[in-house]
């Protein structure tokens, strides 16, 4: 990660942002502060407004309502041009007839940079991209992962204090993404350029962030490190849209030491982490990752333990995933690292599956 | 392979009226005789002994290049606004500027010569070049369309995001990417106008044109000279098409580009 | 409004202007002559149907009317069945590039020079007598050949089938050729495959082209005229007479909206025909429910 460059300077800040186009409410409420030198990630699924707000940021769209300071200056009546942000589109918007090199000199151009300064700049903007030995190719003659890097440079160059990034890996192959995700780490180290990167992928953006804005329908539902947005999250759809659960439903009570006691089919499970409220006719879910469980019987007062029966198991070379069906009729996954030798139970047999009490967390339906 | 026979049976018909005249106007005798007996210029040289034609011609060439300059101007004009109106302002251009294509040239003709006659305008080769515009339009508007369609715009916003003006977007992106279409068009305006001749003959006046002096001939006589003139204007034609297929190869050029872009 | 569609609205005003004053104001202009007098030299402003009257009335011009009608049809038609087979070979088969210039050639090939060709490839002393005359098929030249239907209809083809042909290309070129290729592995045999999956999906594209070449043809004039002698009296001709030699303007204005009405009647006609035989669909179909958002 790059704690080391992030600062606790807010950079961003968005307080109270509305966006309405005609009646649809594309956000809602949005309070946003993103620090000077972080990688911040919006994420959520595709129409949740992530782009929308990445584009009022840019300056292509204007708040409905609420106010956008960036670098402590209100910027409401600033157009794109005058904003000390660049962006990186989703399908790169290069200019398809200026070269690898004017697209990456275009921004210092229309500043009146001076020729020798700009062709400096531009050529220490290729190399930190790679693509030197490119510069007087034409966009169409460029593969997906090298337009990739002219748009990074390209928008660079101007030494923005915010790179704002739409998707900007959307359009390329798997191998070539993971590639590009470690590129954009190194660059963002070397440059000290704030990033704010808008994608759908929650593996991108575990990867790449500082910190994650999850964003549904409109509204920001949780900012978190991807560590404690991945085993905190603080509602079931951010434990649903960032990797996979197993949710077992009940009925939530309070135990006798004061925990969160869930009455489930099959049986009472106390749970540490996370807080709905209790009694009555309230339902909660618990929600417990695939990876956190096994096949043993508990082995301390510390884990959870339930009897299940397994209806597939699916082979995937580094693990295998078992589909179980609980005593109580509960479906559920586990996953399991393969080992050379080891051996794992078959389709039919009856299993202890167990996982350890704090890796449980219980959320509202 | 029977569709492949159709296909090379049209053509055929297609072009051999075509090959016929230029074939003729070689002709050294007066009358038809197949094979041809003997070949000569010496109709391309009566084409130069006749002062009429030659003016004929002179009004053609100034008309056509003021109509493709109008169609030029205005044609860009409407393709940048096409860019940015909403559907329904798309629709209402459209409409205005593409439904001349479906009226026949005599309708255009006598409504263009009514309007004239109303507002008291003697017809010169100014109310030539204004019906002529009318025609070439909706030919530009219907090949922009099928350009702008492919128009990426977030080049633009991306050149708005890198600190350029609207004014300088428009002068180093988005006119650079649609002038080669652009090009082209005013290119095919001015055959169009070279050509016209139906529309022309209501509102010319006294004025006589290219295709109209040809046509005075037509009537006249069935003389071989009609058929060096005319292939003449066949070179002619396939002289602007080969310059609009070179300025095409650009465009198709950055259409390429585009697309691998997007 | 966003502000780009306010400076789209002044971008599209002068071209927008234009339209209007010289395109959109005539033709209300000339309707509105339809209902006017003439009396003597003067056109004076009135209200009377006699225009529209007196040109139903008289027999000339239901005759030639009728006859540009059925130039307009059949030649709207041949010119369709010739334009579906290229425009399918071009946009199926083979792009070929050369096929597509030389139909480019003869469609920008100047109209009278096109007219003048077929005048010398039939005329009596034409081309085509001079062969068959030469080779002994016949004595004397054949005089039919020129100042027939038939020379009407073939050289309004030859006119107005490039701009046909690319009418279907760019209404096929948005059918993909896979569809073609799944409803050949279905089971249809190729011609099956043109009427159940081109033509419904190009339906709009080609009586687009079928009503845009009657329209240019029955308006056409002069063709009928050099190729057609007596037999080639159409209403353009004395439409435009009208407003050239008899001088009677609202008259021909009536004439050339009476033109306009059967127009859109025939246009009607074909689009129910085409509904009736099915070969277009009824109703577009509502949107792949995946394609909301």
């Amino acid at each position: 990660m790059n704690r080391g460059i992030s600062s606790e300077t807010p950079l961003i800040e968005m307080s109270n942002g509305q966006k309405k186009f005609g009646l649809f409410q594309a956000l809602t409420n949005i309070d946003l502060t993103i620090n000077e030198g972080e990688i911040v990630t919006l994420l959520g699924p595709s129409g949740c407004g992530k782009t929308t707000l990445m584009r009022i940021i840019a300056g292509f769209e204007a708040l409905s309502s609420g106010s956008l300071k960036i670098d402590g200056k209100d910027v409401a009546a600033l157009p794109p041009e005058k904003r000390p942000v660049n962006m990186v589109f989703q399908r790169y918007a290069l200019f398809p007839h200026l070269d690898v090199f004017d697209n990456v000199a275009y921004g210092l151009k229309v500043k009146g940079v001076a020729r020798e300064e700009r062709r400096s700049r531009v050529q220490a903007m290729l190399k930190t991209v790679q693509m030197e030995s490119l510069a007087h190719r034409f966009i169409g003659e460029l593969s997906g992962g090298q337009c990739q890097r002219v748009a990074l440079a390209r928008a660079l160059v101007n030494g923005p204090r915010v790179l704002l990034l739409d998707e900007p890996l959307a359009a390329l192959d798997l191998k070539i993404r993971q590639h590009m995700l470690a590129e954009m780490k190194r660059i963002q180290m070397e440059t000290g350029a704030t990033f704010v990167y808008v994608t759908h992928d929650q593996d991108e953006a575990m990867i790449l962030s500082d910190r994650v804005v999850l964003i549904d329908r409109g509204r920001i539902v949780q900012v978190d490190k991807p560590q404690d947005m991945y085993f905190r999250p603080r509602t079931l759809f951010a434990a649903k849209f960032l990797g996979e659960t197993n949710l077992f439903e009940g009925k939530a009570g309070a135990s006798s030491d004061g925990q969160i006691l869930l009455q489930t089919p099959d049986g009472p499970f106390d749970i540490t982490a996370g807080a709905v409220p209790m009694g009555g006719a309230h339902t909660a879910v618990m929600s417990v990752r695939p990876e956190a469980m096994s096949f043993r019987r508990c082995a301390s007062q510390d884990d959870h333990e339930l009897e299940a029966e397994i209806d597939d198991v699916i082979f995937s070379g580094s693990r295998s995933f078992f589909h179980l069906v609980s005593r109580g009729g509960q479906k559920f996954r586990v996953q399991v690292q393969n080992l050379p030798g080891a051996e794992l139970p078959g389709t039919g047999d009856m299993v202890h599956v167990c996982w350890r009490k704090d890796s449980a967390i219980i959320l509202q339906p | 392979m029977l569709l492949k026979a159709v296909v090379y049976a049209v053509l055929a018909y297609l072009l051999i009226p075509l090959v016929v005249i230029v074939l003729f106007s070689f002709n050294a005798e007066q009358s038809f005789s197949f094979p041809i007996n003997g070949y000569s210029f010496r109709w391309y040289a009566l084409i130069f002994q006749d002062p009429q034609l030659g003016q004929a011609l002179v009004k053609s060439l100034m008309i056509a290049t003021a109509t493709a300059i109008v169609t030029l101007v205005l044609g860009t004009a409407a393709s940048l606004a096409w860019l940015r109106l909403g559907r329904f302002g798309r629709s209402v251009l459209e409409i205005l500027c593409i439904t001349p294509i479906a009226l026949p040239g005599l309708f255009l003709g006598v409504s263009l010569l009514v309007l004239a006659a109303q507002l008291g305008v003697r017809l010169s080769m100014v109310t030539i070049v204004v019906s002529h515009v009318v025609l070439s339009v909706p030919m530009l508007m219907i090949a922009m369309r099928a350009r702008l369609a492919l128009f990426d715009r977030t080049l633009e916003e991306a050149s708005r995001d890198l600190g350029a003006s609207q004014i300088g977007t428009f002068r180093r992106i988005t006119l650079p990417l649609i002038a080669p279409t652009l090009i082209s068009c005013a290119i095919l305006s001015f055959a169009l106008s070279f050509d016209e001749f139906v529309v022309t003959s209501f509102v010319a006046g006294t004025e006589t044109t290219l295709p109209m002096y040809i046509w005075s001939m037509m009537r006249r006589t069935v003389t071989p000279l009609i058929n060096s003139i005319s292939t003449l204007a066949l070179l002619f034609s396939v002289m602007i098409m080969a310059i609009g297929f070179v300025v095409g190869r650009f465009k198709r050029a950055s259409a390429l580009s585009d697309r691998a872009s997007s | 409004m966003t502000s780009s569609q306010r400076t789209g609205g002044i971008l599209a005003a002068p071209t927008a202007a234009y339209m209007l004053l010289f395109f959109v104001m005539p033709a209300i202009l000339l309707f509105s002559y339809s209902f006017w007098t003439s009396t003597g030299f003067r056109i004076v402003p009135d209200f009377v149907l006699t225009n529209y009257l007196s040109a139903i009335r008289s027999p000339l011009f239901l005759r030639v009317t009728t006859n540009a009608i059925v130039i307009g049809l059949i030649t709207a038609a041949v010119t369709l069945c010739l334009a579906i087979p290229v425009g399918y070979y071009l946009t199926y088969v083979a792009r070929s590039k050369i096929i597509f210039y030389l139909i480019l050639i003869t469609w920008f090939s100047s109209y009278l020079v096109r007219i003048y060709a077929w005048r010398t490839l039939l005329g009596t002393n034409g081309l085509l007598n001079a062969v068959l005359l030469q080779l002994r098929i016949v004595d004397t030249p054949v005089q039919a050949f020129l100042f027939s239907p038939f020379a009407v209809a073939i050289t309004l083809t030859h006119i107005y089938l490039p701009f046909a042909i690319l009418m279907v290309v760019s209404a096929m070129s948005e059918i993909k050729a896979e569809l073609i290729e799944a409803s050949r592995d279905l089971g249809t045999s190729a011609l099956g495959a043109f009427f159940r999956v081109v033509a419904p999906n190009a339906a709009q594209g080609l009586v687009g082209a079928f009503m845009l070449t009657f329209i240019l043809v029955a308006g056409d004039y002069v063709t009928p005229q050099m190729v057609g002698g007596s037999s080639g009296q159409t209403t353009g001709l004395l439409i435009a007479d009208q407003f050239r030699k008899t001088g009677n303007w609202p008259l021909g204005a009536a004439q050339a909206f009476l033109m306009f009405l059967v127009s859109l009647l025939i246009y009607a006609l074909v689009l129910a025909l085409g509904r009736l035989t099915g070969l277009i669909p009824a109703r577009r179909k509502a949107k792949p429910v995946g394609e909301v958002a």
